[in-house]
């Protein structure tokens, strides 16, 4: 599967890039051999002033670093679950297992499919290798030392093929070989031998039907392949002696397929091998059936429109069904929709499709031959491994840049601060090289060359200290995760390192060069002189001038040729102009549109918001509404600006009014309750994760324009609170007037500011909600201590009471389960999905504290009553908060049972829902049952997410529906002294030893789960707060440069008598003041935001509250605030010693 | 009153040497007038600017007195060390040997805090390019030195309005200094410097960026709050029109006090 980056394939991102970059280069190095003199005019800073550019070097490596970071850990977590894949596959490619007709254990079949199976592939030559075994989990223990393990993989393979299928070694790298195994040897692999302490010649006892037998060790092997891989204890018997201890003989459960070749390559065979395999294992007489009735009664089109229905929450499964579709529309009865129909999800999906249309009598058909499509079922094991690898780490590369991207923006807006100080810095050098001849293309180019150094330098420095800290954080991840189950590899790919270098690069120098637009704009009066740029505007063009512009621009190629033939404009540029032209052509046509609307651009803006309005109800796409919405208020807000520069003449007043508007209107549109649209919106496609950056950027750019359009308030109250202090009035009215007069750079700092308190604070809100876990545990565990779960093959016989002492025991009770098949009766989900029926003991359903989000009322007045009713009435059942539809943007698509009738937020007092009800894979007809209430999502799950759509039942639903007793699998237990929990578990394990239990504490694993998430929430703080190192960056860069500009301010204010310390403090207090309100701004979004979030979440966790983490949040100031001054500290003391008389002669 | 003149005159005319290990010979205080007490006197003040390998001498053994209430110019041509002496007299600089006094107060012996407070409660400066500070409005400019000596918000306030009354500039207090003309500056500047009724008004250059009519507006700005206050003022100028309205001329000519 082909890796991808932000949903590009890696390897096109990374040409891309790297084109883009060839281009760049090529432009760059022939302006450069046109104009040298230029290169080095532009250069000649960087050496000379080597603390400031290893200070720029600095901050504009952070987009690298973030971007490197991500794909680095991303790359790491690829390759170990790979690792892992490889390494427990072996050489085993495909898997070839039963047709999954038994409800519950180990299905077993004859081994004479095997030999049909290895006749079937000896014609296919992609195929080297083919191996029969069973595969089942059972105790041991080490009989000397008594230390057991519940469940150990137990293999038996036939010693006839596995010398042709597989290397076993052991621990000297010794060939082995199972042929030499006799009936009471068994291999075990290095795993085992660490966990039981066992080696050569020791001997093992394993519970074989309930019965303990001893075996001797012939040989620890290495783990790997057959012999087990690092994470999974194995134990290996020869095929005949394991069929003979389990009374299977003649039984198989698995066949194993190995590909030609090794590794990648015999990947990429894997999807023909598997679809030669189904295709061949598929009955193609029953195929036929199939697609003859599936070509009628217009279900071609059926079939469409079920695919495009579920296309974005399951794009995969759209592509196989709209195949099917088209291979049945154009008659085309072949291999590929054989193998496709034999998948029993997707005939599933199609018989449900056939239910709702009415077309019950075809869909009955089909399910009656359903059972006899397939013989035996093809998993391509470790394709799909690797596909999953690749979900998760494009789920953690995603996770991390998008929390990165705020880190990103905010390093791009230090790259632009930084090009706004340095063009500032050299203005008057600048006016004087205009002066004397330099165009302004020239100067364009000189800060483009000066940049291109500083970016060049940043992105390699960015790029490889992105690898180093990937590999650092995964090891930090490492340690989050379970060592003991998953290995990681720090692995970086030549193809990332190349996307993080270019997209750095790239990044950074669009920022560089857009700043050099924007200095090179200067006007040389003004820069000589250092007046205001006020004084020279420009007045615009004519309207027929601009309009005459913009129908050129609508011919814009045509433009630049004419331009071209008759030499106006530098050839170089208009050449650049044309190759760009899908770039340029739109850019040319939106600026000329807003120049001829100069003043009224405000209209334009609405007409292109309405335009995105109309087009989100067309397509039916909530972000272009949102920022159509956006776009839509932002334009009122401007027309309302024109009016009042109408009726008011003063400047600032009207920046005051409009300013406030515009800012406060696009954050009042972007704050709304997630669900204020739904009414219209609740169907539409939602955005994906990466609008939270976006949305966010929207927010602080909005948030700062507000505050910084109200500065004269913002001092105007300043002053009337520090104006108390008389002593201090004077160091503070400077050092907040001086930022507030240059808005342009303190609110760019602000945002920066902003941006990352924004980020931490959503953290520290959400963290402290989850703390649900710690208030009301019941609310997970149900109020047991102990969960222990068996497997029911190995089932306890008699009452499980009568093998404990109960005198330690409040409860005991025990669950079984099935799998199942469901669909609603009147609801729209009317295709059987999968789930899982669990049928409680009363003792269950009577003791258990589990909360209810939904029920109805006629059942029951609260919890108590509705759990107690499901004992009264068989065909009452409740079902997990997984039925309901929550959108999760990150994990792989739920295929399970989902409710039509209740949404997320809905109240808690629904009706009934009616539901259909069968046995996995069965052609029966389904039972009638009726959902009176939902499990919140709490309950039962201490893990990551809950597991697809669970239904609990009294007592015998589960036998009822299986058609056969269904013993107990799950127990739970209630101790008197609860602190036992942890002993208890073990000594569970050790009692029901030959049942296989595995018994864990349920408090431990709360406790575990949440410092997990804790150090999870930490490591992604720590994360996002690399933005803060930027900001901090940020107001140093500011402190110094300010500096620079005032000394002469501070001769005169030494010369009235400041003090040093008075100079000092003023610019601390200034730097103090910029860090506060951005602190101050990204406090108040962050709390917003998570406000709304907490809305989202608080509708399906009843009880949560919202609180705001003070003490966290005084922390985060604290150090904020802290190492703002520490950053302004050096240039303010720098301040403070300027002689008065060196500063007054300073020009 | 008592007319002490004597010519100095340098014994090697270029400033640039080495390191001196000339002592600077004690001068007696050179005063064409005196109205009352001594407030400011320099002895043997010697100032070297060094950078890396050359030192400049800017003051060579200067020795002058100014009494109370006097309006001393000191004039000379550029680079004669007229803006040295009076950053040096004032405090802003400091010195290479000699001493300073200023209403009796030995300058060196002061530590920099101190000397702010000194500038701060005795000292106002009036400088050529005005440097008010562009962020503050006019009247926020005037009360800086006001609130710097802690004199509460409102009674600085009410002063700096008085001292812009008297300036004619009350009704430009809210605007900021880029909205002035450069005369309205000056008298701002002028405003700024009087607000705390310093004994002694040190002036740089105060006309150098005015046209004569403003120039003429200034000095007699000056002369009337030299003879209403009775405050020392010490101008550095090259405008014999100054020069000329001041009781008494500094001549300077290489670091050296000349006439």
């Amino acid at each position: 599967m082909e890796e991808k980056v932000f949903g590009i394939p890696a390897n096109t991102l990374a040409i891309s890039m790297v084109s883009i970059l060839i281009v760049v280069a090529i432009v760059i190095f022939f302006a450069a051999f046109r104009r040298f003199i230029l290169v080095k005019m532009g250069t000649r800073n960087i050496p000379r002033r080597k603390g400031q550019s290893s200070l720029i070097v600095m901050g504009l490596m952070l987009s690298s670093i973030i971007i490197a970071v991500s794909l680095g850990i991303g790359d790491t977590v690829r390759y170990s679950v790979r690792a892992v894949v490889f390494d427990s596959n072996g050489n085993e490619d495909e898997v070839i297992t039963g047709p999954g007709k038994q409800l519950f254990g180990t299905e077993y079949f004859e081994y004479s499919e095997f030999e049909n199976v290895e006749k079937l592939v000896s014609k296919n030559s992609n195929v080297d290798g083919i191996l029969p075994y069973i595969e089942i989990d059972l105790p041991a223990e080490n009989d000397k030392s008594g230390i057991a393990e519940s469940r150990v993989q137990i293999r038996g393979v036939d010693g006839k093929y596995s010398d042709n299928f597989d290397d076993i070694k052991n621990l000297n790298d010794k060939l082995m070989s199972f042929n030499s195994l006799n009936s009471s040897q068994v291999y075990i692999n290095a795993a085992l031998g660490d966990v039981l302490d066992l080696n050569k010649g020791d001997t093992i006892g394993i519970y074989l039907n309930l019965e303990k037998e001893e075996f001797v060790v012939a040989d620890v092997l290495k783990n790997r392949g057959l012999a087990g891989a690092s994470v999974t204890p194995t134990i290996l018997f020869e095929l005949k002696t394991l069929q003979k201890l389990l009374g299977k003989d003649g039984m198989i459960t698995n066949i194993a397929i190995s590909n030609k070749g090794d590794g990648d390559k015999s990947l990429e065979l894997s999807d023909d091998v598997t679809k030669f395999l189904r295709s061949n294992l598929t009955n193609n007489q029953v195929a036929k059936n199939f697609f003859d009735i599936l070509s009628g009664n217009g279900i071609p089109a059926l079939i469409k429109e079920e695919a495009v229905s579920i296309e974005e929450r399951d794009k995969e499964t759209f592509e196989e069904l709209s195949r099917i579709a088209s291979d049945l529309e154009n008659n085309k009865f072949n291999v590929d929709f054989i193998t496709s129909i034999s998948d029993y999800q997707l005939q599933l999906i199609i018989l449900g499709a056939l239910d709702k249309a009415g077309l019950q009598e075809d869909a009955g058909k089909l399910l009656m031959m359903s059972g006899d499509l397939t013989t035996l079922r093809v998993n391509d094991s470790k394709n799909n491994g690797v596909k999953l690898a690749e979900t998760v780490a494009k789920g953690v590369t995603t996770i991390f840049s998008i929390f990165g991207s705020f880190s990103i923006m905010v390093g791009m807006l230090l790259i632009f601060l930084v090009f706004v100080l340095l063009a500032a810095a050299r203005s008057t050098e600048l006016g004087m090289a205009r002066a004397v001849g330099l165009k302004r293309r020239d100067l364009i180019q000189l800060f483009t060359f000066e940049g291109t150094v500083y970016s060049f330098l940043a992105a390699m420095a960015g790029t490889s200290i992105g690898i180093g800290l990937s590999f650092g954080l995964v090891y930090v991840l490492q340690d989050l995760i379970d060592a003991d189950t998953f290995v990681i590899k720090p692995y970086f790919s030549l193809t990332s390192a190349l996307i993080a270098f270019s997209a750095g690069l790239i990044l950074t120098f669009i920022t560089v060069f857009i700043s050099a637009y924007r200095a090179s704009n200067l006007n040389i009066v003004v820069a000589i002189r250092g007046l205001k740029e006020e004084f020279v505007k420009k007045a615009p063009d004519v309207f027929r001038v601009r309009m005459i512009n913009l129908v050129w621009d609508l011919l814009f190629p045509i433009k630049q040729i004419v331009r071209l033939i008759t030499g106006k404009g530098g050839r170089l540029r208009n050449i650049l102009l044309l190759i760009a032209f899908p770039v340029t052509w739109p850019v040319n046509i939106l600026i000329s549109l807003f120049k001829l609307f100069g003043k009224h651009s405000y209209a334009l803006l609405g007409v292109f918001s309405l335009l995105l309005i109309f087009l989100a109800f067309q397509t039916e796409t909530f972000a272009n509404l949102s920022l159509g919405i956006t776009g839509g208020v932002l334009s009122i807000a401007l027309f309302i600006r024109f009016i009042i520069s109408r009726a008011i003449k003063d400047n600032e007043t009207v920046n005051q009014i409009a300013g406030t508007l515009e800012g406060g209107m696009v954050l009042l549109v972007n704050n709304l309750p997630f669900d204020f649209f739904d009414s219209i919106t609740a169907e539409w496609s939602q955005p994906g994760p990466w609008f939270w950056p976006l949305g966010g950027g929207i927010n602080t750019a909005a948030a700062v324009w507000l505050v910084m359009s109200n500065t004269p308030l913002l001092i105007f109250v300043m002053n009337l609170i520090l104006s108390r202090f008389s002593g201090l009035k004077a160091v503070t009215k400077t050092a907040i007037s001086y930022p507030m007069a240059s808005k342009f750079r303190t609110g760019l700092t602000v945002a920066m500011f902003s941006l990352i308190i924004y980020t931490l604070m959503i953290f520290s809100v959400l963290n402290g909600i989850n703390d649900i876990s710690t208030d009301q545990p019941d609310r997970i565990t149900g109020g047991y201590d102990i969960k222990g779960t068996i497997s029911p093959e190995k089932a306890i016989q008699g009452d499980i009471k009568d093998s404990l002492n109960m005198d330690d025991f409040s409860v005991v009770t025990g669950s079984s389960s099935i799998s199942v098949e469901v669909k609603e009766i009147d609801g729209e989900n009317k295709t059987f999905k999968s789930s899982r029926l669990v049928s409680l003991g009363d003792d269950f359903i009577s003791t258990n504290k589990w909360q209810l989000s939904y029920f109805d009322p006629n059942y029951g007045t609260n919890d108590k009553e509705i759990w107690n009713s499901l004992s009264s009435d068989p065909n009452l059942v409740l079902a997990s908060g997984s039925i309901i539809e929550s959108g999760d943007p990150f994990g792989p698509p739920d295929r399970g049972f989902k409710t039509s009738m209740i949404e997320p937020g809905d109240l808690k007092e629904i009706e009934s829902i009616n539901i259909e009800m069968k046995k996995r894979r069965s052609s029966e007809d389904g039972s009638p049952l009726i959902i009176i209430g939902v499990i919140e999502n709490l309950a039962g799950s201490t893990g990551f997410g809950g597991g697809g759509a669970t239904f609990y039942s009294s007592n015998n639903l589960v036998s009822k529906i299986a058609g056969e007793d269904v013993p107990n699998d799950t127990y739970y237990f209630s101790l008197k002294n609860k602190e036992n929990a942890s002993d208890y578990s073990q000594r569970l394990e050790k009692i029901f030893i030959a049942n296989g239990m595995n018994a864990e504490s349920l408090l431990d694993n709360i406790e575990q789960e949440r410092e997990t998430s804790n150090a999870f929430n930490k490591l992604f703080q720590g994360f996002s707060g690399l933005g803060l190192v930027v900001g901090i960056a940020a107001i140093g860069v500011l402190s110094v440069r300010a500096v620079v500009e005032r000394r002469q301010s501070v001769g005169v204010l030494r010369a009235i008598g400041f003090r040093q310390s008075m100079i000092r403090a003023q610019f601390l207090i200034e730097s103090s003041f910029i860090t506060l309100i951005g602190i101050v701004i990204g406090i108040f979004l962050g709390v917003m935001q998570s406000y709304l979030i907490f809305r989202e979440i608080s509708k399906e966790l009843e009880g949560a509250s919202f609180s705001v983490p003070i003490g966290e949040v005084g922390v985060l100031i604290l150090i904020t605030i802290v190492a703002s001054i520490l950053a302004s500290v050096i240039p303010a003391n720098e301040a403070s010693k300027i002689y008065p008389a060196e500063a007054l002669r300073y020009e | 009153m008592t007319t002490r003149k004597k010519k100095i005159v340098s014994k090697s005319s270029p400033k640039v040497k080495k390191i001196a290990t000339k002592k600077p010979t004690k001068k007696k205080a050179i005063s064409l007038k005196r109205k009352g007490p001594v407030v400011i006197t320099s002895t043997g003040v010697v100032k070297i600017y060094k950078s890396t390998n050359v030192e400049v001498t800017a003051l060579d053994g200067v020795d002058i007195s100014i009494t109370e209430g006097e309006m001393v110019a000191i004039m000379g041509p550029s680079g004669c060390g007229k803006t040295t002496l009076l950053n040096c007299l004032s405090g802003l600089d400091s010195i290479n040997s000699g001493s300073i006094k200023l209403q009796g107060m030995e300058l060196e012996s002061l530590s920099d805090d101190k000397l702010s407070e000194f500038r701060a409660k005795n000292m106002g400066f009036v400088f050529q390019s005005y440097n008010l500070l562009p962020v503050l409005t006019t009247v926020e400019n005037v009360e800086l030195p006001l609130l710097v000596s802690g004199t509460s918000a409102k009674d600085a306030r009410k002063k700096s309005e008085a001292k812009l009354d008297d300036v004619g500039l009350l009704e430009w207090k809210q605007h900021l200094p880029g909205e002035l003309s450069g005369g309205q500056r000056q008298r701002a500047t002028l405003a700024r410097a009087l607000v705390n009724e310093p004994a002694i008004v040190w002036a740089d250059e105060p006309t150098g960026n005015l046209d004569s009519t403003n120039e003429v507006e200034i000095m007699d700005l000056l002369t009337d709050l030299n003879k209403k206050n009775n405050q020392t003022f010490v101008i550095v100028t090259h405008s014999n029109y100054v020069g000329g309205r001041a009781n008494r001329i500094i001549k300077m000519k290489d670091g050296k006090v000349v006439k």
